[in-house]
């Protein structure tokens, strides 16, 4: 909850973007030291010193609150079901009570509009005092026969973690005892530890372990590897975002295998009768393909001695790249670049005239966007990426705030800073909406950005709020929200202007509607 | 791809039962079994619903974030003033208060969050390892209460102590608490508590205008729009008149013994059963009028004036009703709820829509509730207790149903496979109880079933399944 004193970068102005595309495999844009060289050039009109570049707020200085009201993370199990619904064939369980899989449930099912089925071993009394491996090997069972599933994940709950129940030792005998059952995959996921986002990464670490050599569920068909096999790993990301990564690759005639898939599982088609398994995800044999593959390229923000699916490949010999979220030009400048480079193609001319038309609307939008106060209330994939995008086109970041463990977001700024920082970031990590509420009113952000939650605050203050982050339960269409690539940021550009256009409009006594 | 073979385990086939098929015999009242993918949820989820309208009570969820934050402004209950229960309060464990012990963070919220919003009384509810790490929750309440001067009540919710129940009966006990801690004085003879009515888009409102026209005191509505104060001051209503009896009895059952109010059970959904409900509690008036010292003619004119409410109601609901009646005659409705009671109304409005129901059940019904049911439908109804969405899709499809009526767990179960829907959960922002309920409902479902989008399900579609 209390963000530590921060060690601040200085304030920083953007180098003349240029016409060249390039990646760098540490991270994208200007190496830190040029940006800090560029720093000492010039300032911003509105430029504060240095030290104030990213700060920790002032609240913090006092006692830390004990409890967190109204939280900005959901639990660990929850990211690990949305990673397991990922792959192909794949049904969860939650190791626990009933309750788990149920709110989980109904959560995944606001956001996503599609039947989620997760199943739990249901623990009642006896299971909390004798252990809880007879009710997961009925729960197993039962959705085996039930769900015919290719492979079951099985993730904890706190109640399981607590009393020490570790499905792991158990599951190995079972495997010896049916080695034709469906491979069964345990997650660690006590959300003591860690929240939606890290289940996310760990389970998708435990899956990429299990299917590679030495793992669980290593044994098996392998998906055949040729010179167009790519394999990306990614965070928490919507269906649509999903998609078009794979439509980006195939542009570059790659044929990429996503880990975890969940495009069709989470968003899927009409049927004319349930269907137990919906279609989709990565295969198993996919799975075990990646460890095989020379590279792989693994999405988002993940510090120094973080481990993931990518670092556990890397253990298998496979070179890892950690690209941040392709959201704005330049960092979609590098996803690209990565995979001209990774294919040996010159960058496909569908993708030149997106980025073309995008850099025509930078042009189009800027006087809109300069200056304009932007609060970033998402995950810690999420909210660098955008703080980093918002500061591309002249806006300023004023907050960074997350549910992420302590000092993820602030470490991921840090290594990687935004261009362009007006006055100071103020980044909380390990935060509730309260916190968030109380920065806001402090900060004054003219525009947020998060998921429907702090839609509450954000009216009291009337302040727009732009929904990009899970969950969104408060509008339609929330699993076809594209965020990435060209693409994604044109999207984002378009409301974002939109909305400012509208907050003036509506704020105006005039109300002009030509603009 | 599911036959019945295919779609019903094993374990599960005594809790289904088709009218006609075989004599009546349900199984119920189990704990769910593992795998089954059942929509119930949990012991803290049901104290969690019940307790969660009082508006200006503190509640605090000890234990990790996820169970305070899945139940984060959930819900339609509307407040009239303070909007205290909209926030999420969690103690929100970490691993070293899981090693060490939570009671020192509990005690530590607890004193900062009523410090901060000076709640009229606090909540905690215990959390499913705050049974297994064995914090003194009681003790840190006691102390609290002590200390802070307003009631800090523990609610043992552990999840997997039980089922949905249990957590009814944990909030039942923590509502006891403040009972009868009020001052009664005051309190006219003809006075009644509203029980099991969570003022869902206001319903309570509704429902309290109705026995105000009739001439009776409403004292506490307890947790529609509730207050710790009203709730305090229960024990000075003459009758308890419960709704959603699944989840409230056990609290009419204590203050019966306690206090010697007696309860009666009603629905408020439909015209029926509200009218009903009206014209009980007036006779219960000129019944005990003379027990609980209320002027005969009082009793006489409740009775009097619920008769002429419910013809005023009903002469200006009925013709509304009517329009959509005419275009939802020959429909199939599904329904799946959480308590049972409810589905005895939802089967009779429908009905006198022309709308047949050939499959009900619920998470939690016990065998009365599904015996009353089963004499109630139709040949050929099917129930189930506590099923799944295999279950649910497979007899959606058998029965081919053209509605289902649930929550949110539902809905995208009908939605997929190209159903209409009406959600009749805690979620919903529509008022469905009362007359003017009526209307909404009959509304809600036309919008549903009597869409033209369904054409273009692969169900509906020229091609068929997909």
């Amino acid at each position: 909850m209390t963000p530590e004193a921060v060690s601040a970068p200085p304030s920083l102005i953007s180098p003349q973007a240029g016409p060249k595309i390039q990646a760098s495999p540490e991270h994208h844009g200007p190496s830190v030291s040029e940006q800090r060289n560029l720093m000492k050039e010039s300032f911003t009109a509105d430029a504060v010193p240095a030290g104030r570049a990213i700060r920790t707020p002032s609240s913090a200085e006092g006692l830390p609150r004990a409890a967190t009201v109204n939280p900005c993370r959901l639990c660990a199990p929850l990211g690990a079901s949305i990673a397991f619904r990922g792959v192909r064939g794949g049904v969860p369980i939650l190791h626990g009570a009933q309750g788990c899989a149920t709110y989980i449930r109904r959560y995944l099912i606001s956001h996503f509009r599609e039947p989620i089925d997760i199943g739990s071993s249901s623990f009642g009394e006896s299971a909390v005092v004798f252990g809880g491996e007879s009710k997961l090997f009925e729960a197993i069972s039962n959705i085996t026969a039930k769900y015919n599933p290719e492979v079951i994940g099985v993730a904890t709950t706190c109640l399981a973690e607590t009393i020490g129940d570790d499905p792991r030792i158990y599951l190995a005998s079972r495997r010896k005892a049916h080695p034709e059952a469906p491979p069964v995959i345990p997650v660690s996921t006590a959300s003591y530890r860690s929240g939606h986002i890290v289940g996310f990464q760990d389970t998708l670490k435990a899956l990429v372990e299990a299917f590679s050599p030495g793992g669980i569920a290593s044994e098996g068909p392998v998906a055949e590897i040729t010179h167009e096999s790519a394999g990306i790993l990614i965070p928490m990301l919507s269906p649509a975002d999903l998609r078009y990564l794979k439509s980006v690759y195939s542009e570059f005639g790659l044929k990429p295998i996503l880990a975890p898939d969940y495009s069709e599982t989470l968003d899927g088609e009409a049927w004319g009768e349930y269907h137990s398994l919906p279609e989709g995800g990565t295969g198993a044999e996919e799975f075990r393909a990646l460890a095989l593959l020379p590279e792989i390229l693994e999405l988002g923000e993940y510090p120094p001695g973080s481990e993931s699916g990518g670092t556990v490949l890397q253990s298998h010999g496979v070179k890892r790249r950690v690209l941040p979220l392709p959201i704005g030009v330049e960092a979609a400048d590098s996803f690209t670049a990565y995979l001209s480079e990774l294919s040996g193609r010159e960058i496909p001319g569908i993708l030149l005239s997106r980025r073309g038309r995008l850099i025509d609307s930078y042009a189009d939008a800027h006087k809109y966007l300069y200056g304009v106060r932007i609060a970033v209330i998402c995950n810690e994939h999420l909210t660098p990426a955008l703080i980093r995008f918002c500061a591309e086109l002249g806006m300023n970041p004023v907050l960074a705030a997350s549910g992420s463990p302590k000092n993820v977001l602030r470490r991921s700024l840090m290594a990687n800073p935004p261009h362009e920082i007006h006055n100071g970031i103020e980044i909380l990590d390990n935060s509730d909406f309260l916190q968030v509420e109380e920065a806001l009113d402090r900060l004054k952000p003219d525009l947020v950005f998060s998921s429907s939650k702090p839609y509450r605050i954000c009216r009291d203050r009337n302040i727009p709020l732009i929904r990009v982050d899970f969950p969104i339960h408060d509008r339609f269409g929330a699993q076809r929200i594209l965020n990435l690539g060209y693409s994604g940021t044109q999207r984002l550009l378009d409301t974002i202007t939109n909305t400012i256009l509208e907050k003036r409009q509506n704020d105006s006594p005039v109300g002009f509607s030509y603009q | 791809m599911n036959s019945s073979a295919s779609a019903i385990l094993e374990s599960r086939i005594g809790q289904i039962h088709e009218k006609g098929a075989s004599p009546f015999k349900l199984e119920c009242d189990k704990n769910s079994a593992a795998g089954s993918v059942s929509q119930r949820a949990c012991v803290f989820c049901g104290s969690r619903v019940v307790l969660y309208p009082i508006a200006d009570a503190l509640h605090l969820i000890h234990g990790p974030i996820g169970c305070a934050a899945y139940t984060w402004d959930i819900r339609g209950s509307l407040s009239s003033g303070e909007e205290l229960h909209r926030k999420s309060f969690s103690t929100d464990l970490r691993e070293l208060d899981v090693v060490y012990g939570g009671e020192k963070k509990l005690e530590r919220s607890l004193d900062q969050l009523i410090d901060q919003y000076s709640p009229k009384a606090a909540f905690v509810y215990a959390t499913c390892i705050i049974g297994a790490i064995g914090d003194d929750v009681d003790a840190v309440c006691g102390k609290m209460t002590a200390i802070k001067g307003i009631p800090v009540i523990p609610v043992h919710s552990e999840g997997f102590k039980g089922t949905k129940k249990d957590g009814y009966k944990a909030a039942c006990t923590a509502l006891e608490k403040l009972v009868g801690t009020g001052d009664i004085s005051g309190i006219p003879p003809a006075g009644i508590n509203i029980l099991g009515e969570f003022n869902l888009a206001g319903e309570a409102w509704i429902i309290r205008d109705y026995y105000e026209r009739m001439g009776v005191k409403v004292v506490s509505i307890l947790t529609g729009d509730g207050r710790v104060e009203d709730v305090s001051k229960a024990h000075g209503a003459a009758l308890n008149v419960v709704q959603c009896s699944g989840s409230l009895t056990p609290l009419a059952q204590e203050m019966e013994k306690k206090y010697g109010i007696p309860f009666l059970r009603v629905s408020y959904f439909g015209i029926e059963d509200c009218a009903a409900a009206l014209y009980d509690v007036a006779d219960w008036f000129v019944g005990n009028a003379g027990r609980i010292g209320l002027d005969s003619g009082h009793a006489e004119m409740i009775r009097q004036r619920a008769r002429n409410l419910v013809a005023d109601e009903t002469a200006r609901t009925w013709p509304k009703i009517r329009q959509y009646a005419d275009r939802l005659k020959g429909k199939k409705a599904g329904l799946y709820v959480g308590g049972a009671f409810k589905t005895f109304s939802l089967l009779k409005i429908l009905r006198s829509l022309g709308v047949s129901v050939e499959l009900a059940g619920s998470q939690t019904g016990n065998e009365d509730d599904y015996k009353r049911l089963e004499e109630m439908g139709d040949e050929g109804m099917v129930i189930v207790d506590d099923s799944n969405p295999l279950e649910l899709s497979h007899f959606i499809k058998e029965k081919d149903i053209d509605l289902f009526i649930g929550g949110v767990k539902e809905r995208p179960i009908a939605y997929k496979i190209g159903v209409g829907f009406c959600d009749h959960n805690h979620e919903r922002k529509i008022a469905l109880a009362g007359f003017e309920g009526v209307v909404n409902f009959a509304r809600e479902i036309s919008a549903s079933a009597l869409s033209p989008v369904w054409r273009f399900m692969p169900r509906r579609s020229a091609g068929g399944n997909k």
